[in-house]
């Protein structure tokens, strides 16, 4: 597969470089919410999710949202101060598991976090037929621990909109992970059946090596490494390459990277190094948090030093 | 001093466990004194030989603050018992039936009349006395009675019940019961207090003190059951055998019925925001229940069963009962009607203590009152959270995010897997009880299901509390039917209409054959 991006120094950024999305990132920087109104509506179902990921992540609680919300009402204003509130309600909770969260950062989690959802169930309202409103619901349902039967509620309001919403699946395989009180099987039981429904070229697939990362999250570096390069997972990381970022349908839709990403990191604990070479060569530098995040405080540090390890090996 | 009612010996071991007490303050004064002594001492021998004149006078305040701090914490808790209780205060003007009740009753015992009588939220009479120097001199005397107890007790079974207590402050040997009584929660307090210290020297002087508390509770507990029988032979003197006998068995039952009543039905008001507008007729009603008579007469037998323990302050419920029986008395005292008829205004009364207790327990939340008729929809959330959660736990055992809660439970449970489904609502649980932990919360999402798919409607009755009730079996029912296994299960689908779901595993991924298979 040649490469389409030239090679770039390893950077994390949410936009990947993509025009329209770094347009939209400075307009939201600048409360220019013209700008930012007509990007998310101009963009397709692929692209909606990637830029509401960019909102979710604004820091703080700019005033504008509200703004828009008061002179708009419109569903796609409520979805985006929705987006944002679940990203500002997780900045209060911190990452760390609920045993190290204090209760007041509970309390100002669940209150913005209701919030969110308060604004999610409007734009759904208004908008029944756009998926993102469900999509975002899959994340809060998560977070106000709404049980898995809710969880898999909305998932399913996603995927009769949009079968192959490549951030739900993310998203449902963190919703079903045993550190959210799921379980491994439920978790893989859920990729695969998604992964093997899915047409070729799709992300979907990517939610079996999503899943296989999760569960060795529990692991040290060496029995991570021994988790990986076991053959059935290593033959299903190669089958789920096969029907998705291998596939020659692969979309260069900017955040599909994401995959790559998730399949580099799991070729490279595999000792695949061919197969994490074509992944880092298609990567080009855009580097996701997850999953590098989980070997080094600083994801690009983690990203470089795989990438060098697997560019030594293959030479 | 000890012929009239104790029996030989009581009166021995009661001035035995009073010189215990004395010595307890002695003993105590002289080992904190003589410990921090000698921390002082050692403090200064550090600074005059060693010169390390910081860290010396340092060591001498310690030492010095540490030994004030546990004295007066061995003196200090005087106060604290002597708190008025929870209840409301009521004078002769206020319950002019009561007061004469029982100035007479306190008379007739031979008994103080007491100072203040206070009307207290549960199962329960006491008389006490507020203690002064140490608990050495007689303070006010005061009678706490439970309106749970006058709930459901009779006119002369509330006699016998007030004849006993006040047979506890009588002259002769129960005077120093109530005065044993207190010190040893005191020495206990004290003792615990010292455990829980962290200091080496709180440590040593909490062993000592173990010891010679255990000693004194040997004489002390021997006095106070001594004390509990002789206050029985006053009450069935007053109020006769069956009277007493009845009120002992009564209150014995209704305290477990309260305590039932409030955490199963109570609380969960409380946490809806809302409290019951009646709480003492709800504990007559449940008290009453026709449908619930076998298991009370249960709880009834494992009392009378009960052995008295070496420690216990009060002989066995079998043991009293025995007693009681055996003495002579008047042949029969008329019953005169629910003990509540002594109140001025019952109603309002419980009212007022049931707010009291409400403010306590909900530390003054704003609660909007609900008719026990009214209270299902109340309780109904309550279900739908034990049901949700149950759901979503049988989901994750099930193992399949689009095979629904409850149809994979019935699944689980129909593949003998129940097992599986118990350890997803509890890791913990052993396998005899799986099926035990299992049917309540089925029960609720069964009841759930017939309300909110098969037109049901919640009820509530003091035999079975919160239910749904359909037209089709009753969900509980519905519950132990699938829990007989597969064949049970095929019977509760069938009659819900439900269907099958596959749970087995998906298959992993794999290169050899097209990983999409449509």
């Amino acid at each position: 597969m040649p490469v389409e991006h030239a090679p770039a120094e390893p950077a994390l950024d949410p936009t990947f470089g993509d025009p329209d999305a770094r347009r939209f990132q400075a307009a939201l920087r600048a409360g220019d919410r013209g700008t930012v109104r007509d990007v998310l509506a101009a963009a397709g179902a692929d692209g909606r999710p990637f830029l509401l990921r960019l909102v979710t992540e604004l820091p703080g609680r700019p005033s504008w949202l509200d703004a828009w919300v008061d002179a708009d009402g419109t569903a796609d204003a409520h979805l985006a101060r929705g987006a944002h509130g679940i990203g500002w309600a997780w900045a209060v909770r911190g990452t760390a598991r609920a045993e190290h969260t204090s209760r007041e950062q509970f309390q100002g989690f669940f209150e913005r976090l209701r919030a969110a959802e308060a604004d999610l169930e409007k734009a759904a309202e208004l908008a029944p037929d756009d998926p993102e409103p469900w999509a975002q619901r899959v994340i809060t349902a998560r977070g106000l621990q709404l049980g898995h039967e809710e969880l898999a509620r909305r998932f399913t309001r996603v995927i009769e909109r949009h079968p192959w919403h490549r951030r739900a699946h993310t998203q449902m395989v963190q919703g079903l992970a045993a550190k959210w009180s799921g379980s491994d099987e439920l978790m893989l039981n859920f990729a695969r059946e998604r992964a093997a429904a899915s047409p070729p070229g799709r992300a979907v697939a990517a939610c079996v090596v999503e899943a296989h990362i999760e569960i060795s999250l529990t692991l040290d570096d060496d029995d991570t490494a021994r988790y990986f390069a076991a053959p059935a997972v290593l033959d299903e990381l190669r089958a789920a390459a096969a029907h998705s970022v291998d596939h020659p349908s692969w979309p260069s839709e900017p955040d599909a990277v994401r995959a790559d990403n998730l399949f580099a990191y799991a070729f490279t604990f595999a000792g695949d190094s061919a197969a994490a070479a074509r992944r880092f060569e298609a990567i080009a530098g855009r580097v996701t948090e997850e999953p590098w995040n989980y070997v080094d405080d600083d994801a690009v540090k983690g990203f470089q030093r795989f990438e060098k390890r697997v560019a030594r090996n293959v030479r | 001093m000890a012929r009239r009612e104790g029996g030989p010996g009581v009166g021995t071991r009661a001035v035995a466990a009073l010189g215990l007490l004395v010595g307890f303050y002695v003993l105590a004064t002289v080992l904190i004194v003589v410990l921090f002594a000698l921390v002082v001492v050692i403090g200064v021998l550090v600074q005059v030989y060693l010169h390390v004149s910081v860290a010396g006078v340092g060591t001498v305040l310690v030492g010095a603050f540490g030994g004030w701090s546990l004295l007066s914490g061995l003196f200090r808790s005087a106060k604290e018992d002597d708190a008025p209780p929870l209840g409301i205060r009521v004078g002769p003007a206020d319950e002019p039936a009561l007061w004469a009740e029982v100035t007479e009753i306190a008379r007739t015992a031979g008994a103080r009349v007491p100072d203040e009588i206070y009307l207290v939220p549960d199962v329960n009479a006491f008389v006490y006395q507020r203690s002064r120097l140490l608990g050495l001199v007689r303070g006010r005397t005061v009678l706490g009675l439970g309106l749970g107890l006058v709930a459901v007790l009779d006119r002369a079974e509330l006699r016998a019940v007030l004849v006993h207590e006040f047979g506890h402050i009588s002259g002769g040997d129960t005077r120093l019961g109530p005065l044993l009584y207190r010190s040893k929660a005191r020495i206990l307090h004290m003792v615990r207090a010292l455990t829980a210290d962290e200091r080496v020297a709180s440590r040593l002087l909490a062993l000592v003190f173990r010891s010679y508390f255990k000693l004194f509770l040997r004489y002390s507990t021997a006095v106070s059951r001594a004390q509990e029988r002789a206050a029985d032979r006053a009450s069935v003197r007053v109020s006769g055998g069956a009277a007493t006998a009845s009120a002992l068995v009564k209150i014995s039952i209704a305290d477990k019925v309260f305590d039932f009543l409030l955490e199963a039905y109570v609380a969960p008001l409380w946490e809806r925001g809302r409290t019951p507008e009646d709480l003492y007729g709800g504990l007559r009603a449940l008290y009453a229940e026709p449908g619930r008579q076998e298991l009370y007469g249960k709880v009834r037998e494992a009392a009378l069963a009960e052995e008295t323990g070496r420690w216990d302050s009060h002989p066995a419920l079998g043991e009293r009962l025995a007693l009681i029986g055996a003495l002579p008395g008047p042949a029969a005292v008329p019953g005169g009607g629910p003990a509540r008829t002594v109140l001025a205004d019952p109603d309002r009364a419980e009212r007022a203590v049931a707010a009291l207790l409400t403010r306590a327990a909900t530390r003054g939340a704003e609660l909007a009152p609900v008719a026990w008729d009214a209270s299902a929809d109340s309780y109904a959330p309550a279900v739908a959270e034990t049901a949700a959660a149950f759901r979503s736990h049988a989901l994750v055992a099930g193992g399949r995010w689009n095979a629904g809660g409850l149809d994979a439970a019935l699944e689980l449970i129909a593949a003998g897997r129940v097992l599986d489904l118990a350890r997803a609502l509890n890791a913990e649980v052993p396998e005899d009880s799986a099926a035990a932990l299992v049917r309540g919360p089925l029960g609720a999402a069964l009841a759930e299901h017939v309300v909110t798919g098969h037109g049901g409607a919640w009820v509530f009755s003091w035999a079975e509390g919160i239910d749904a009730r359909w037209s089709g079996t009753a969900p509980d029912a519905l519950a132990d039917r699938a829990l007989e296994g597969a064949e049970g299960v095929a019977a509760v689908r069938a009659e819900l209409g439900l269907g099958a779901v596959d749970l087995t595993p998906v298959p992993p991924l794999t290169t050899e054959e097209p990983a999409h298979a449509g």
